[in-house]
């Protein structure tokens, strides 16, 4: 009891303290996970959408493979990343490997499959009305998905959450391809492992501390924004 | 200051690839985790990128070209290594030793005549034993301390972590077992495990030697001040910021590195 109170103790300490490490991770954290959804988001979620809407041979084996993409290990993730770009490796001319561009790249791969699930989930469940209103506009393709996206905007936010949530609070592909570089590669998942590791076990409590308040501001963020798109009861 | 980094690495990330002129070191985890490669990187005075790793993974990394420079401590592995690569540069540049420990009250059981012979009596007395089993340099001397006691090292008392030496430590601690650790590691964690180290005859030939091998010209710098005088005396400063007594120090722990 008397530990756990000490390391408590550190932790909240070391958050408060808010020195130039903690400063220097959390803007990497920051800049890596928000890139790396973004591009996710950006890629993933009109896919999910046309995925959602669209009728083909094989759609059920895509949707199957997004679902499963959703899975992925980050460390395989970043296992297959760091094939790539290792010196010798198909990409190892981008000179890549160990820099946030790298972090970004991983978790891009990790945030894709997750924007364009959710999204394609949400789509899948709009009502045969609404779907049948849909396809009987009269307007382009590229038009009516927009509209689609629109109607299910609140999934579309979960879909943006969910991904921001997984690439935030994973170490594996970060770890790898990051290589945990202080002031460099550095992120508060990776962080955590090398106090852990150190025995700085306040500092380690600390940094998730930090992950988790993170992950409630941006949470509470997109939870707001669509609450106020429901409508009054 | 902040406002600088938060462009450096708007910078890094927005080129994608801040590959450039840095240099790019590998260290094993022994000596990252110790804190004690972060203060040599400060007595060095430049930047230096420090990825930590196995040395089996470090040389690998090293291998394909990722890494300009490492800093390992298997010479098995690093003649292997300088076999397939022979433009590379080698040097020992600091040793330490290692230390078998375990919990106090199971220690005063153990025979101390030597490392091989306490490892045997661990093994006969069925106490748990906590490996690393991760091609680490700390792997290496267990798995060479195992063949020399003449046990082959498994079964439900021989638990491998597969993780780098502090965490290894950690769950010796925790699950009160015995595990060959790196002098730094343990003294960064004493003050919060209870193992100890077992009280060895032959501690002295328990050495840790670390090499150092450039390979590529972006390592050529920091290769060439670990092994000067003034790189000498930056291995004696920044062992002496880290730890109240020295663990790490310069040159070869043999006159045969």
């Amino acid at each position: 009891m008397e530990f756990l109170g000490e390391v408590l103790g550190d932790a909240f300490r070391y958050v408060f303290e808010f020195g130039p490490e903690l400063r220097t991770i959390l803007a990497l954290t920051l800049i890596v996970a928000g890139l790396a959804t973004a591009i996710g988001v950006l890629v993933g979620v009109p896919f999910g959408v046309w995925l959602g809407l669209s009728r083909f041979r094989g759609r059920g084996l895509v949707l199957a493979l997004v679902n499963t993409g959703m899975g992925i290990p980050p460390v395989l993730a970043g296992l297959l990343l760091l094939i790539l770009l290792w010196n010798d490796g198909v990409l190892g001319s981008w000179d890549a490997l160990f820099t946030p561009g790298a972090m970004i790249g991983a978790q891009a791969l990790l945030a894709f499959p997750i924007a364009a699930g959710v999204t394609a989930g949400a789509v899948r469940n709009l009502s045969g009305d609404a779907v049948e209103q849909l396809a009987a506009l009269n307007v382009s393709a590229s038009r009516r998905s927009w509209i689609a996206a629109r109607e299910v905007w609140p999934g579309i936010a979960a879909a943006v959450a969910a991904a921001f949530g997984r690439v935030i609070a994973e170490v594996g592909a970060v770890l790898v391809v990051g290589g945990n570089i202080e002031g460099e590669t550095r992120v508060l998942t990776t962080a955590i492992v090398q106090e852990a590791r150190q025995s700085n076990l306040g500092a380690a409590l600390g940094l998730g501390l930090v992950l988790l308040a993170v992950a409630l501001i941006v949470n509470l963020a997109l939870t707001w924004a669509q609450l106020r798109g429901e409508p009054a009861a | 200051m902040i406002r600088r980094r938060w462009i450096l690495m708007v910078a890094l990330v927005t080129t994608a690839c801040g590959g450039g002129d840095r240099v790019v070191a590998g260290a094993g985890t022994t000596t990252v985790d110790s804190g004690f490669m972060a203060a040599l990187e400060e007595q060095y005075g430049a930047d230096l990128s420090i990825v930590p790793g196995s040395t089996a993974e470090l040389l690998e990394l090293a291998a394909q070209g990722s890494l300009d420079l490492v800093v390992v401590h298997d010479e098995r592995q690093e003649l292997q290594f300088m076999a397939n690569n022979p433009t590379a540069q080698r040097a020992g540049v600091f040793h330490s030793r290692f230390l078998l420990v375990g919990p106090f009250e199971l220690v005063g059981g153990i025979s101390t005549a030597s490392a091989a012979d306490a490892m045997g009596a661990i093994a006969a007395a069925g106490h748990k034993f906590v490996t690393r089993d991760d091609g680490s340099g700390t792997h290496s001397r267990e798995l060479a301390l195992w063949a020399e006691a003449g046990v082959t090292p498994e079964g439900a008392w021989y638990v491998a972590t597969g993780q780098g030496m502090g965490l290894t430590l950690q769950v010796a601690d925790q699950i009160g077992g015995f595990t060959l650790v790196e002098a730094g590691v343990y003294a960064s964690a004493a003050d919060t495990i209870d193992l100890v180290p077992v009280p060895l005859d032959d501690a002295a030939t328990l050495a840790n030697q670390y090499s150092a091998i450039r390979v590529d010209e972006a390592g050529l710098e920091f290769f060439n001040w670990l092994v000067s005088d003034a790189g000498v005396r930056g291995i004696v400063a920044a062992d002496a910021v880290v730890f109240a007594e020295p663990v790490y120090r310069p040159g070869a722990a043999t006159a045969t590195p």
